[in-house]
Parts: structure tokens; sequence; C-alpha cells
């Protein structure tokens, strides 16, 4: 009876876990436009003597004058809390990587000294990154003695680049009401939309398996590219058709699309990938990087004998780059 | 000729009493019939609306309002005004099989014995305005719905999906 018990406890605590598929983190970014208007920019001269202007993300929360925007970030993330969905906060990560920044220069191992290794490339991906960006503007406008926000707000799927939920639109004017709670109010608006939005996006995602983005590379001293021509399924094939197959028959929706196919590039976008996949007997989440050892493991294997390096670019984008690790 | 009187007398009745049962049956389980405009937002999770309903009383129409008010928010939404932005509805999927009994009971219209627990999370605002309308009145009200706290409990009572459902 005991052993029973212990089972169906076993079982539904099984459930439980296999219920739980990878969590996107969010994060709100000011807008470029917000940051062109506000002054948050910095500028800079390429080799060809072109002036460049780009947002200056990283020093935007040491401007005097960025109240407003933490009073957003604050009242978003306060509201994205209420519903579950605690958000990566922009300040705080630039805060983190500039310490880790200085850490990593100071550590030092006890036994030899050495330091630790980083690649230009580590350095380069060590920045704010989420997997849904709230994309946000807002301005305060004038109109006679009346002011009023005018406001912006998109998410997007920060790998395929897709608006998954989008708001706009003008608050009340006023006369007497403080600039604070004019935007409170305009953020107050158009949240229960916005999440509504978000959670359509996820009970697709639910339905049709997560949307990521594969691409595949060729390193440069590769004996092999996607025009190779193997003997597949009584046929001579392209490396790029039996690749397509491989997509065609492990995806969800089995209608990836690919939107490039060259003999070293070839991309694949609306990959529509399970949310788990069974392994050691339970089901665990899958991201693209999971996705995509598939493929790896196939192309290692006969015919094709080909070595493959995986790169993540986060849970909704990979490259695979065939020819070597 | 007393006998068939009596019989004449008790059919009406029973006509009267079948036809008052079907009006409040139909009065109770409507729950799309009425007109909703979103006037404003709160900072504490509500939302301020202004509801129209068609009642024989203006009593019932004000209590009738008030129901349809926490009806729209949970099964039509309410479309964006010029004074505030669009409200999602809670149960999107609105009456199911599944779901029919519980919303009956929890929308169930205040008599002067009780009501539906939808009582929780609405609150009038203003005063009604009542304008006669053949038999019945049509009759607006401003009430304000604890929106949040009502999402919260039909999260709670597995009515409504969390936002992070999946994860």
């Amino acid at each position: 009876m005991k052993k029973i018990f212990l089972s169906i406890v076993f079982a539904a605590l099984s459930v439980s876990v296999m219920a739980q598929a990878k969590k996107p983190t969010i994060m709100v970014m000011p807008s470029d436009i917000y940051c062109a208007r506000n002054g948050y920019t910095t500028e800079w001269v390429d080799e060809n003597g072109n002036k460049n202007t780009v947002s200056d993300i990283s020093n935007i929360f040491k401007k005097e004058d960025v109240e407003d925007l933490r009073l957003v970030i604050s009242e978003l993330s306060k509201i994205m809390a209420e519903r579950g969905f605690p958000l990566k906060d922009l300040e705080q990560t630039l805060k983190s990587i500039q310490q880790e920044t200085v850490e990593m220069g100071l550590l030092e191992s006890s036994s030899s000294g050495a330091y630790i290794t980083e690649s230009m490339l580590d350095k380069v991906i060590r920045t704010a990154k989420a997997d849904i960006i709230i994309d946000l503007d807002f301005s305060i406008m004038q109109k006679g003695p009346q002011r009023y926000i005018s406001y912006n707000m998109r998410g997007l799927d920060a790998y395929t680049n897709k608006v998954i939920a989008a708001n706009s639109g003008v608050g009340s004017p006023s006369t007497s009401a403080p600039i604070n709670l004019l935007l409170e109010e305009a953020v107050l608006n158009y949240m229960d939309s916005f999440c509504a939005q978000l959670m359509s996006h996820f009970e697709d995602m639910s339905r049709n398996g997560r949307e990521v983005v594969v691409k595949l590379k060729v390193w440069d001293n590769a004996d092999v590219n996607f025009e190779s021509e193997y003997d597949f399924e009584d046929d001579y094939l392209e490396l790029t058709d039996i690749i397509s197959y491989w997509m065609e028959d492990n995806t969800v929706n089995h209608a990836p699309t690919r939107t490039n196919a060259t003999a070293t590039n070839l991309a694949f976008e609306q990959v529509r990938i399970p949310l788990y996949k069974e392994r050691n007997g339970r089901m665990s989440p899958l991201d693209a990087r999971g996705f995509a050892n598939g493929l790896r493991s196939y192309l290692k294997k006969e015919p094709f004998m080909i070595e493959s390096k995986i790169y993540e670019r986060g849970l909704g984008e990979v490259w695979i780059i065939i020819g070597e690790k | 000729m007393k006998s068939l009187f009596l019989q004449m007398v008790s059919l009406l009745i029973l006509s009267f009493m079948t036809f008052q049962a079907n009006a409040q049956k139909d009065m109770q389980s409507d729950y799309y019939n009425y007109e909703v405009t979103s006037i404003g937002v709160g900072q504490d999770g509500t939302k301020v609306l202004v509801v129209t309903v068609e009642a024989k009383k203006i009593e019932d129409g004000i209590e009738l309002a008030k129901r349809d008010a926490i009806a729209a928010c949970l099964f039509k939404g309410v479309e964006a005004s010029g004074r505030a932005e669009k409200i999602p509805a809670i149960v999107p999927q609105g009456i199911t099989n599944e779901n029919q009994e519980f919303f009956d009971d929890f929308l169930k219209l205040k008599d002067k014995k009780s009501g539906g627990k939808y009582l929780r999370f609405v609150t009038r605002t203003g005063n009604q305005e009542a304008e006669k309308n053949n038999k019945n009145y049509r009759v607006s009200l401003e009430v304000q719905v604890s929106y949040n706290a009502l999402r919260d409990y039909m999260i709670s009572e597995g009515k409504a999906k969390n936002l992070n459902f999946l994860f």
C-alpha cells in the first residue's frame, strides 16, 4: 500500500517536473529613438571617416535626468512580478557586468598566479541580453496648459526578431496631474493588454512548440560544404537537402522555412521545436542548443562523418559550424 | 361553473409563475447582454467601468449592472475608449460545460438572501442613471472592479491561466 502511495506521489512529481519548459528572460530596454531624443547616445567615427551614433545604454542610468525611465521600468517590473514573470533588470545587469569585468581582471590562481582565460568572443557576448526584449519609448507631450504621455511598448523575440506583443497610444491630457502620475497611469493602462498578448504567444508556444532560429556555417579550412553530395535514401543528395529533411522530420510543424542556402551558409527560421525531450526516462526541457545537438550528432554518423561545433546565441538561436570543433 | 373558473385561475397562476421563472433564468444566465465602457484605471489594479443594462425595476438593474461588469471582465473584455485602453477577458474561452456550474454559482445575482462571490470584486462608485424604455428601465451605473484581484481569484480557482503557466 505504501509502495503504491509512493508511486503515485513520484508520478505526480514527475508530471509537475515535466510540465516546466525553459523560461525566457524578459528585459525592458529603452528604444533607440528614446535614447536619441533624450541625448543618451554616443558618437564614434569608423575607419572610413563616417560618423556613427549609437544608443549609450551602458551609461544611461548614470545620467541625472533619468528618473522618468526608472519609474516606468519599476512599474513594469512590479506588474510583471505580480504576474509570475519577474523582469531581468537592465540597470542591475549593467552593474553586474561591470563588476564581473573588474573581478575577472583581478582573480588569479592561488597556486600558479594564472589568470582566467577570456576570448574576444567571450568579451563581446558578455552584454546585457534577454530572450524577450520590451522595447520602450515614451515622451511627455504638451498641448497648451495640458500635458499628456505618448507611449509605445513592443515585446520582441530576441532571436526571431518578431514582435510578440505591442501597445501604443496617448494618455488622457491633464493640467494638474504630476508627470510621474501620468506615467504610472500610462503603464497601468497598457499592461493588461500587453500581458494578454504575451499570454497568446506562450499559448501558441505550448501548442506548436518554441520558435527558434538555426544557422549552419562552414569553417574556412573544412573539406566539406553544403553542396557536398552523399548517397542518401537511394539517391545522391547535397548536404543542404539532407539537412533540410532532418529539420522537417524533427520539428513540430514539419515545415521550417529555409531562408538562406549557399555552399557555405544555411539558415532556417520558423523552426518549431518541441518544448521537452525524453532523457533517462523523464521529460526534460529542450532549447535551441538541445535541438541542434541532435543534428550535430546525426552529421557525425555514417555516411557523413562530419565534425561540427555548436555555438549557442541564447534560448532561441543556435549556430552549427561544420568542419571541425 | 365554479370548478371551471378555479381551473382557469390555476392555469393563469401557473403560466405567470413559469414566465417569471424563465425571465429570472434568462437574466441570471445571460452574461453577454449589456453595454460596457471603460473610463479609467486605478493604481491598485482596479478598473472603472460604466455598464448599461435593461431591467424591469431600477433596483434589479443596479444589481445586474454590477454583476455584468464582472461578467464583462471575465468573458468579453472591454474595448478601448477615448479614456482607457482595452481590458482583456480573464477567461477568454467563456462559459463551457466544465465551468458553467462554477460561474452560475459565482455570478448568482444578489437577492434578499445572498448573492454570488462576484460581489467581493465590484463596488458601485456613482449614482445610477435610469430611463424608461417601453416596459423596462435602461439603467447605467459606474462601478469599480477589482480586476487584478478577480484575475488572481480565477487563477487560484483554476479557471484562468497565469502568465507563467508554461514555465
